[in-house]
């Protein structure tokens, strides 16, 4: 399902990334590539969302969350 | 001269954001400079040098950085530096707490087959958190040296120095390359191959000038280094260098970025050979579902990096909730959050005036005391060009704008605190989908909140936001974030036409203002200059931290002293020239005679009524300046408590000198005004005022505003000139009260408001230029401008139609 779907304080497994290529290779960089764990850490109505992945939070905008496909 | 030089060597220090990099740099090089708290604050490579044992370390920060790909602005200068500029040591800091994305970053460096140190700061956090290491055992792994440091305290430091020494002596250390640093089985095999197809085209491209040419081709290869127009040297051949470790290791990073679909890497090699190579290695490494291989790469790094991390770390505290995510519960909230944030923001502008008073008045008070003592040096000579010089362009210029350094100070203070303790980039997160509405990203708004400090460090800041269309309509807005030199401005002209209780409202009304321009500027520029396309935001969270008083300190002093810079070095030269726009040509002397003569015959007549009006006018001067700043009704108790305070003299008597006093005043104030409109700036402020009168407007201030174009600050030195000549009294009080007897508070509104939106300073309208074109920068001036002049003169004409403030 899409990540911007996905409740707060779940953990999720990322299975593909739908966007352009710099972007994918920059989440990829920060360690949101197919196959990494991540905790949705806050959600809010628009879709933002802050991820925990490893041992950092990251802030990501509806654009993103909705083109990451989570497990 | 008996030492021998010492031996140069040049460190880059490279690390993720918020790793802990510039404190170390900091403490090593003694270098006060500030920390920030988001990703990106380093924009700019900061250098620094010193000295230890034979040695002299010249130390480059660059960039925070995440990977190497060539993604953002930040990567691609800290990559050109690291490939190009041949540092004799990498040094890479790591922060412990956050190890696994940093030591991402460490194999990345570790590739590039440079003389490598790994720095491990912040220990102390991340045993706080429960975690301990084996270091030995890391350096084992990593293949590379470990030197263990604490940063804020410089504990360790001393091991770094020794470890870059060392590094620099021995080199690259060629391990062999174990099961913790190489690729899964098939993409080693693609690199291989790819390999060895540079091997092929480099032998033939050696001799070819335009292949030698280029930036990461068969000089790089062969070198390290690249040289535009250096041609290959005859006697070695590449088959001569091509098993060299360190042509080796080069040739590996170029297989692997060749694989990555690297642009840069790509372009220096698109020859046949390799392109069709490459094309079949990637065809093979694919996933269906079209991840790019770079992200294949990287997922592979990170499984490196997590075997690594499995057997160096152990965590003692099994899942503590960290009291940042807590914190984040109510910050980040979507209501209470936001609710927070403004409320902080508000917070921030209460404190730099309240706070920020006291000082400005006993400045007030020096300066004007400095003013009457160089006064005294001409008392013969009132009429002296170099008494006005050093008095009405020197002292009021500079004085005129280092009086509001106490409000910058707090301002920045504040601004640096809430940077420090991490709460920026929540900011970011909080705003986005306000920013992302706009056009803007959430990433927009850290320039835009460096805005409020000034435009030229906060055009530059927007290099964090890598998509070209979010940053240069970021850009085109950020000179509607009132910056600090407008805040004297406000100052200035707030407090003149606002009761005590206003001010702040007003302020804080203004400063709203621009972002809501701004808002409306940005999507429109968004909407019809790019089509709507811009990036989504994408941000780190630091972990909260307890910002340190000496940094938000030294921040706050080091902006306030770039301001002061600013003041000393442009403000002043300014305002010089405006003090010569606005003195010369000279009256002619027949005109400055009769008001001569008017001033002589009032003179005689006090005479006759035996009193000095220069007494006079010293002791009504220090009884106004005792009564608290009131609105302006209050002159009559004060020319009574005059009268009473002096019971010797009969109040009749009195009352008749007063009305002399005032009288002499005018006329002194006429010989002013006379002056400055026969003046180059009083000429060219009366041209411009059949178009400035729509927005109420007159000649002196349509002079101030010619002034501002050059830098905003200089409006309040101009005003200060127009009203000061011939006057003793230099402080801003006395300003304050000839505007708000000059203007009704309409004007002084629209004065605010076309200050706020029009014509961005003469060093933002560079910066600009540089950050993207000039055709960029001249847009965005124009476009200010026009805007700002047509809103003053909506608001006047609606002003006066419907009677309010008039």
């Amino acid at each position: 399902m899409v990540l911007s779907k996905v409740e707060r304080g779940k953990r999720v497994t990322i299975v593909s990334l739908k966007m352009n290529r710099a972007m994918e290779e920059r989440l990829a960089a920060l360690g949101l590539f197919p196959g990494a764990e991540v905790e949705v850490v806050r959600t809010s109505r628009g879709g933002e969302m802050i991820l925990a992945c490893l041992d950092s939070r990251f802030a990501l905008g509806r654009d993103l969350t909705r083109s990451i496909e989570v497990a | 001269m008996s030492d021998s030089p010492r031996k140069v060597l040049k460190i880059a220090l490279a690390g993720n954001p918020n790793c802990g990099k510039t404190t170390i740099f900091n403490q090593l090089t003694g270098e006060k400079r500030a920390v920030g708290n988001y990703s990106g604050v380093t924009v700019e490579m900061v250098k620094g040098r010193f000295q230890r044992d034979d040695f002299e370390f010249e130390l480059v920060d660059l960039p925070g950085i995440y990977s190497l790909t060539a993604f953002s602005r930040d990567e691609t200068v800290a990559r050109d530096f690291l490939l190009t500029e041949k540092p004799d040591v990498i040094v890479n800091v790591v922060d412990a707490s956050n190890l696994e994305r940093n030591l991402f970053l460490t194999l990345q460096l570790k590739e590039l087959g440079e003389p490598l140190l790994v720095v491990f700061n912040m220990v102390d956090l991340a045993r706080e958190r429960g975690l301990t290491f084996d270091l030995k055992k890391l350096s084992d792994r990593l293949e590379l040296p470990v030197a263990e440091v604490v940063g804020v305290t410089g504990e360790g430091l001393d091991n770094v120095v020794a470890g870059m020494i060392d590094v620099q002596k021995t080199g690259v250390v060629d391990g062999s390359e174990g099961r913790f640093l190489s690729y899964s089985k098939p993409i080693e095999n693609e690199i291989t191959s790819v390999e060895a197809a540079i091997d092929v085209a480099s032998a033939k491209m050696e001799r070819k000038a335009d292949a030698w040419d280029r930036p990461l081709g068969v000089q790089w290869l062969v070198t390290g280094e690249f040289d535009k127009g250096r041609r290959p040297e005859p006697e070695q051949s590449y088959d001569q260098v091509r098993n060299l470790p360190s042509v080796a290791r080069r040739r590996r990073w170029l297989a692997i970025k060749l694989i990555e679909d690297d642009a840069p890497v790509v372009e220096s090699w698109d020859v046949p050979e390799i392109v069709n190579l490459v094309t079949s290695s990637v065809e093979r490494l694919s996933s269906s579902d079209g991840t790019p291989l770079a992200a294949i790469f990287a997922a592979e790094r990170y499984g490196n990096v997590r075997k690594i991390c499995k057997e160096v770390v152990r965590n003692e505290k099994k899942s503590v909730v960290k009291l940042s995510d807590q914190a984040d519960r109510l910050l980040t909230h979507p209501f209470w959050g936001l609710l927070i944030f403004f409320v902080s923001m508000y917070f921030v502008f209460g404190l730099t005036f309240i706070l920020g008073d006291y000082p400005v008045r006993w400045l007030e008070s020096d300066q004007e005391a400095l003013g009457d003592w160089c006064n005294q040096l001409w008392a013969n000579n009132p009429d002296s060009l170099l008494r006005s010089l050093i008095v009405d362009g020197v002292i009021a210029g500079v004085g005129g704008v280092l009086v509001f350094l106490p409000n910058i100070l707090i301002l920045f203070a504040a601004i640096a605190i809430l940077e420090e303790c991490g709460y920026m980039a929540r900011g970011a997160f909080l705003t986005d989908r306000f920013l992302t509405r706009f056009g803007l990203t959430g990433k927009s708004f850290i320039p835009m909140l460096v805005g409020f400090g000034c435009s030229v460090p906060a055009v530059m800041s927007t290099r964090i936001i890598e998509d070209r269309n979010s940053r240069l309509a970021t850009i085109f807005v950020i000179p509607l974030m009132s910056c600090g030199a407008r805040f004297p401005i406000y100052m200035l002209l707030i407090p003149a036409f606002f009761p005590l209780q206003w001010q702040a409202p007003v302020l804080w009304i203004v400063y709203i203002t621009g972002i809501i321009i701004a808002a409306i500027l940005s999507t429109v520029v968004t909407k019809f200059t790019f089509k709507g396309e811009t990036a989504p935001l994408l941000i780190e969270l630091p972990a909260y931290h307890k910002p340190t008083l000496k940094t938000a300190g030294a921040k706050a002093f080091e902006r306030g002293w770039q301001y002061v810079r600013k003041a000393g070095t442009t403000i002043l030269g300014v305002s010089i020239l405006f003090w010569a726009f606005s003195t010369f040509p000279t009256l002619p002397e027949d005109r400055v005679a009769v008001y001569d003569k008017q001033r002589a015959a009032i003179e005689s007549e006090a005479e006759r009524l035996g009193v000095d009006l220069d007494m006079l006018n010293e002791e009504f001067t220090d009884e106004k300046n005792n009564v608290v700043e009131s609105s302006g009704g209050a002159k009559e108790s004060e020319v009574s408590s005059v009268v009473e305070h002096n019971s010797n003299v009969d109040a009749a008597k009195r009352e008749q000198a007063l009305a002399l006093l005032e009288r002499r005043s005018e006329n002194d104030a006429a010989l002013s005004e006379a002056r400055l409109e026969y003046s180059i700036a009083g000429r060219l402020g009366k041209a411009l005022e059949p178009i400035v009168k729509y927005a109420g407007f007159d000649w002196r201030i349509g002079t101030g505003l010619v002034g501002a174009m050059t830098a905003k600050e200089v409006f309040v030195a101009q005003m200060g000139i127009v009203y000061k000549i011939g006057e003793a009294d230099e402080s801003s009080a006395s300003l304050r009260e000839a505007l708000r007897n000059s203007y009704p508070p309409l004007v002084g509104v629209c004065v605010i408001l076309f200050c706020l939106i029009s014509s961005p300073c003469l060093a933002t309208v560079v910066v600009v230029a540089k950050e993207s074109s000039w055709k960029w920068a001249c847009a965005q001036w124009l476009t200010l401008t026009l805007i700002g002049f047509f809103l003053a003169t909506m608001v006047y004409q609606l002003g006066l139609l419907l009677h309010l403030g008039v």
